[in-house]
């Protein structure tokens, strides 16, 4: 019983097709219940829809099926083609990870196409050339992804479980010891401490954020400058009052609309200025209470005039720290062309809301800085992402699996075996522990040697 | 049957070194296999002698010892045959870490042993020291004496203990001896050395023993054993010439004077105080292990007395339990106490202890330090890499325990006599059984202190109970001929039987209108009423029946884990092969293995640092190193 692996044949990103290869017994499986096609001839493409499990359509895909022999890998194989959108890729990925594959080690495939005899015998060389290659890249990756915050978090987390399992093991291999007594609900509430931390870690982290929830985009700038009207061209509804007028817009406004596969929570906020009347000071502020939940901010200005330079100091303050695209709007009247003298300068676009133009490749523009941030660069980087998140997850499931399935009747060898497995996914990420690691606190910890 | 000295081209096909606890279980299991064999030992009298604890079992070993029953060695039924108590640890716990231990009579112990070597077919007992190897061309053919006698062998184990090199301490006082009052072996340090072998040393220490009729056990806890005793050899297995052994022979003295699973004794228990504390906290810098006199690391779960008082400063009391040496002595053994802090320091130490007040010290607590030889230098077999047809087993691999010794006796012991009659090796892999970790963990990892068996060493322990040993073992018993064809057949009947039992208890509904096994499952059994046949089995099926009704879903897990790690894990990495200059390994990586020499890809996968990316690289180059070295035979 080998593992079914799966990877990115293609590099992941702005790319018109990826393609994900599923080699391992699950294919068969993955080919007939996700793309119900039941029996598919070996080395035939068929063109068809890609459910998940819990039964969505994610994607019109392309499969092609290889026998056990016949694949690159020498393992019965799949090979999903689905749209370039790493989103879809993503979700196509996690949803075979639900179905029991898992993501392959750097270099797995090409190891196995070795083993499998797919490959012969002079080229194992470049074989493991390009294996160690793929593993410095990932480690590397990986230990950027968990610099910092993250890692520290893991590796207290991991040594939490640890000294617990030290505490558990003195009492299951010195029985005539005589340790304090071991109390479960004592553990439980530890582990139940362990879970609400990487609950917050999940949700913390920016990744996640952007995929489960909507990106928040916010409209910003000086009033009158047509914000509103940029709002309503996007939203392709007239959702916002316009006015010559400056100050029209006094609460904020919100929209969701999607972009590419992206969902989109579009913000109208008050324009900014060195306001003096008071209603509108409290717009201001709002708006600038909108721009600290923003993920990207579009900052509207008028090209048609000279831009004043003076700008309140917290406004620029903001924009400076998140992602900002400059509309230049009104272009049809004019085009001064302004930018912030600050570094670096925010990428620009001329557009105009009301005569309609520039707004395509103004969503254009909106998808690439998106995809940026959702952090779609190269394969790896977005396998690492994936599978960390993965990780964290199934260490979450098995310490609450821990959780509602131990109780009183429960041996403490049932606890530490549950505690191990939780354990084992954060050691994938962040370096593996040993069973003479928790020796090591065992015997740094309880007076042991009847 | 002559002794055979100086008979080069009569051979023996097996000469073990030490009838300690390995070179017995190694010479039983040699002549079992139908090999000849010779057994040397420094002295007759300490055939099998426990140097320390007279106990077999506790956690981790009651296992071991059930799992060398399995396997046809003679350690479960000697510790039965001669148990003062028994004791089953972790009841409270989980059935999966359950262990039997039990106090042994100590000379008892040692008498039955010796008559099981006098009356195994094909074993030839002398007493001789042995000092020197018989080596030619890297292959071990024999050993010298000291009176200068020479025997042949086609193959030779080393089961020398503490005695190589060794020294005891207490406190300045020094003396040889692997043992205090024992021998020390001098020559044999410097033959490895000449032939590659590297040496290192460990140190360990014992207790000092009281006379019982100074201990005053008045208002000490007492500690009784199990009412009914879980005994270490499987009985519903054995016929009753297996069952009763060297007991049906007449010359055994002491047929009938104690029964098999007797309690006959209690323990008891006392501890220590303040004073004890403050005592040895002033005298600390006496201790040679304080001084700096002893080199040697010794194991952290059996740390002298001196050490927990130091690092362990917070605790202002330790547990000292008092057990019998036998009963037909008045010799106690003070467990919790080991030390080498000078002997008067001893006495007044003792002295701080409640009821030992007025005790007297008949023997003193003392340190023994010896060379042991890295076990990473062996094979899977137990072979040596760098000397072929040399064995080595117990505690001169970097042990500790008289069960780990005897485990390593016997695997030692069956690949030695394998190898003499020209059959394929032996061995147990780690999801198979304890011994399995054992053998793995000493040739792939090594070990930094005195090697114990901990149940958390064997990342398949649930499916390691004791009482499934024989099952789990059953078909390696039956291919390298283990038992008897009778027990085997035994064996497999309750094997059987086992399953059947499991099955009907799955399906059946019992007067509650769930299955059995759910019942097993959500309430404690003695709540259930089984239907009356099932009583009739015997208890151990019952228990394993149970046992693998309540664990269901983790065993199938455990059991799956294991499969999936199985295919690298067993492929073998022969020991010609080099890592270095294999590209893309990292340097740091190439070292370890190096260092290690793990025999499979699966034991290289432990290793500490080694990363899958690497195993990936090394899997590659071993499957076009076994291509190349294929094809070069053809
Ligand atoms: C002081 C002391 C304290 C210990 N404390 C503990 C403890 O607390 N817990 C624990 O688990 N274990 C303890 N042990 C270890 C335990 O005794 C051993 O692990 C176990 O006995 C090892 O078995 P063995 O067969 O390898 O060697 P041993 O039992 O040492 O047997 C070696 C045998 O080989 C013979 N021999 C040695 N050299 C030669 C030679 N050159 N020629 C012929 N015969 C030879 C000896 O006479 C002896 O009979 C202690 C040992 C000692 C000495
Ligand atoms: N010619 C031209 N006029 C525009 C354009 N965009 C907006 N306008 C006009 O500019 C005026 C202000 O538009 P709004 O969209 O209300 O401006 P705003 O930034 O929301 O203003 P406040 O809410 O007051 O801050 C309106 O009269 C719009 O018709 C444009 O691209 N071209
Ligand atoms: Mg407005």
């Amino acid at each position: 019983m080998i593992d079914t692996i799966i990877a990115l044949a293609t590099p992941a990103g702005e790319s018109a097709l990826a393609v994900i290869r599923v080699s391992g017994q699950l294919s068969n499986i993955i080919a007939k219940k996700a793309c119900n096609c039941t029996k598919p001839k070996p080395r035939n493409a068929y063109l068809v829809n890609y459910r998940s499990a819990d039964g969505e359509t994610l994607d019109q895909v392309v499969i092609t099926f290889f026998n056990k022999g016949n694949s690159y890998t020498g393992e019965v194989s799949l090979e999903i083609s689905c749209h370039g959108n790493p989103l879809i890729t993503e979700m196509i990925c996690k949803d075979l990870i639900n179905r029991g594959c898992r993501i392959a080690h750097p270099g797995e495939f090409t190891r196995q196409a070795f083993l499998n005899g797919k490959i012969d015998l002079p080229q194992a060389e470049s074989v493991a050339q390009i294996i160690a290659a793929k593993n410095e890249q990932a480690l590397t990756l990986a230990q950027r992804n968990l610099k910092g915050k993250l890692s520290d978090k893991l590796l207290s987390i991991q040594q939490d479980i640890l000294n617990l399992q030290a505490s558990i093991e003195a009492h299951i291999d010195f029985p005539e010891d005589d340790l304090h007594e071991n109390d479960q609900e004592r553990v439980h509430q530890k582990v139940r401490k362990i879970v609400q931390e990487l609950e917050a870690l999940l949700l913390q982290s920016t990744r996640t954020k952007l995929l489960t929830r909507n990106i928040r985009v916010v409209l910003t700038g000086l009033p009158n400058v047509g914000k509103s009207s940029l709002f309503n061209a996007l939203a392709g509804k007239n959702r916002a009052l316009i006015h010559s007028e400056s100050g029209t817009t006094r609460d904020y406004l919100e929209f969701d609309i999607k972009i590419g596969k992206f969902w989109i929570t579009l913000v109208d906020t008050a324009g900014v200025h060195n306001a003096s009347e008071e209603i509108e000071l409290a717009g201001i502020e709002m708006s600038l209470e909108q721009a600290n939940e923003a993920d990207l901010f579009l900052w509207v200005i008028d090209n048609s005039v000279p831009h004043p330079t003076e700008l309140p100091e917290k406004f620029t303050k903001l924009l400076q720290s998140k992602p900002t695209l400059l509309i230049r709007n009104k272009s049809d009247l004019g085009k001064n062309n302004w930018a912030p003298n600050y570094n670096p300068s925010p990428k620009a676009i001329n557009i105009s809301s009301t005569g309609k133009y520039g707004l395509r490749e103004l969503e254009t523009l909106l998808l690439e800085i998106i995809q940026k941030l959702t952090g779609e660069g190269s394969e790896n980087e977005y396998l690492v992402g994936v599978r960390h998140e993965v990780l964290i997850k199934n260490c979450l499931d098995k310490l609450n699996r821990f959780l509602t399935e131990s109780n009183n009747e429960v041996g403490d060898e049932i606890i530490s075996m549950h505690l191990t497995e939780a354990r084992k996914e954060l050691d994938i990420m962040i370096g593996r522990k040993t069973n003479e690691d928790m020796l090591d606190i065992l015997f740094g910890e309880f007076c042991i040697g009847k | 049957m002559t002794l055979r000295v100086n008979t080069p081209k009569k051979p023996y096909d097996v000469i073990v070194c030490g009838a300690g606890h390995a070179g017995c279980e190694a010479a039983i299991a040699a002549s079992k296999q139908g090999a000849d064999v010779l057994l040397l030992t420094g002295n007759l009298d300490t055939i099998a002698q426990m140097s320390c604890n007279p106990a077999i079992g506790g956690q981790g070993k009651g296992q071991i010892v059930r799992e060398i029953d399995a396997l046809g060695g003679e350690m479960a039924l000697n510790a039965d045959f001669t148990a003062i108590q028994f004791k089953l640890l972790n009841t409270s716990k989980g059935k999966a870490v359950q262990a039997p231990r039990a106090q042994c009579d100590k000379k008892a112990y040692q008498l039955r042993m010796k008559h099981v070597l006098e009356q195994q077919p094909n074993l030839t007992l002398f007493q001789a020291m042995v000092d020197g190897l018989i080596v030619q061309n890297s292959c071990c053919n024999g050993v010298t004496t000291s009176m200068g006698l020479h025997f042949y062998g086609k193959t030779v184990v080393v089961t020398t203990g503490t005695f190589l090199q060794a020294s005891t301490h207490i406190g300045q006082s020094k003396s040889e001896g692997g043992r205090l009052g024992d021998h020390s072996a001098k020559g044999l340090s410097s033959h490895f050395i000449k032939h590659g072998i590297e040496l290192k040393r460990f140190k360990t220490g014992t207790p000092p023993r009281l006379l019982g009729n100074s201990i005053n056990f008045n208002g000490l806890a007492e500690q009784s054993g199990d009412q009914d005793p879980t005994k270490f050899a499987f009985y519903d297995s054995r016929t009753d010439t297996e069952m009763f052994h060297v007991e049906q022979n007449r010359r055994w003295p002491t047929k009938g004077s104690h029964e098999l699973g007797s309690n006959l004794v209690k323990c008891f228990l006392t501890s220590t105080t303040e004073t004890t504390h403050q005592l040895i906290n002033e005298n600390l810098h006496l201790s040679p292990l304080y001084k700096g006199d002893i080199v040697g690391a010794g194991p952290r779960y059996c740390p002298s007395i001196e050490d927990k008082v130091v690092r362990f400063s917070n605790k202002d009391s330790h547990r000292i339990h008092l057990e019998p040496e036998g009963v037909n002595t008045d010799e106690w053994y003070i467990n919790g106490l080991s030390t080498c802090l000078p002997f008067d320091v001893q006495q007044k130490v003792i002295k701080s202890i409640p009821g030992l007040e007025n005790a007297m010290i008949i023997r003193p607590a003392y340190a023994v330090e010896y060379d042991y030889a890295p076990p990473t230098q062996l094979k899977k077999s137990l072979e040596s890499l760098l000397v072929k047809s040399l064995f080595f087993a117990g505690q001169i691999n970097g042990t500790s325990g008289y069960e780990e010794a005897a485990a390593q006796g016997l695997m030692a012991g069956i690949n030695a006599s394998r190898t003499a009659l020209c059959l394929n090796s032996f061995s147990i892999y780690r999801d198979e059984g304890y011994i399995g970790v054992l053998i793995d963990d000493l040739t792939a990892k090594g070990v930094t202190e005195p090697y114990r068996m901990f149940t958390s060493r064997a990342e398949h322990r649930l499916l390691f109970n004791h009482g499934s040993a024989e099952h789990r073992f059953l078909k390696k018993a039956d291919i390298y001929n283990l038992h008897s064809s009778l027990r085997r057949e035994n064996i497999k009947n309750q094997l059987q039987t086992t399953e059947t039992w499991i099955k009907i208890f799955e399906t059946n509904k019992s007067d509650s209108g769930i299955t059995y096994a759910h019942q097993i499952k959500s309430v404690p059994e003695v709540e259930i009423n089984f239907p009356e046949s099932f009583y009739q089995l015997p208890q151990s099926v019952q228990n394993e029946v149970i046992y693998r009704i309540t664990y269901d879903g983790y065993l199938k897990r455990e059991i799956a884990a294991a499969k999936r790690i199985k295919n690298a894990e067993n492929l073998e990495i022969p020991s010609s092969f080099s890592y270095d200059s294999l590209p893309g390994l990292r340097t740091e990586c190439t070292e370890k293995l190096n260092q290690v020499r793990p025999s499979t890809l699966g034991q290289a996968s432990r290793i500490s640092g080694v990363n899958p990316a690497d195993i990936s690289i090394v899997h590659i180059y071993l499957e076009r190193f076994t291509k190349l070295q294929k094809n070069k035979g053809d």
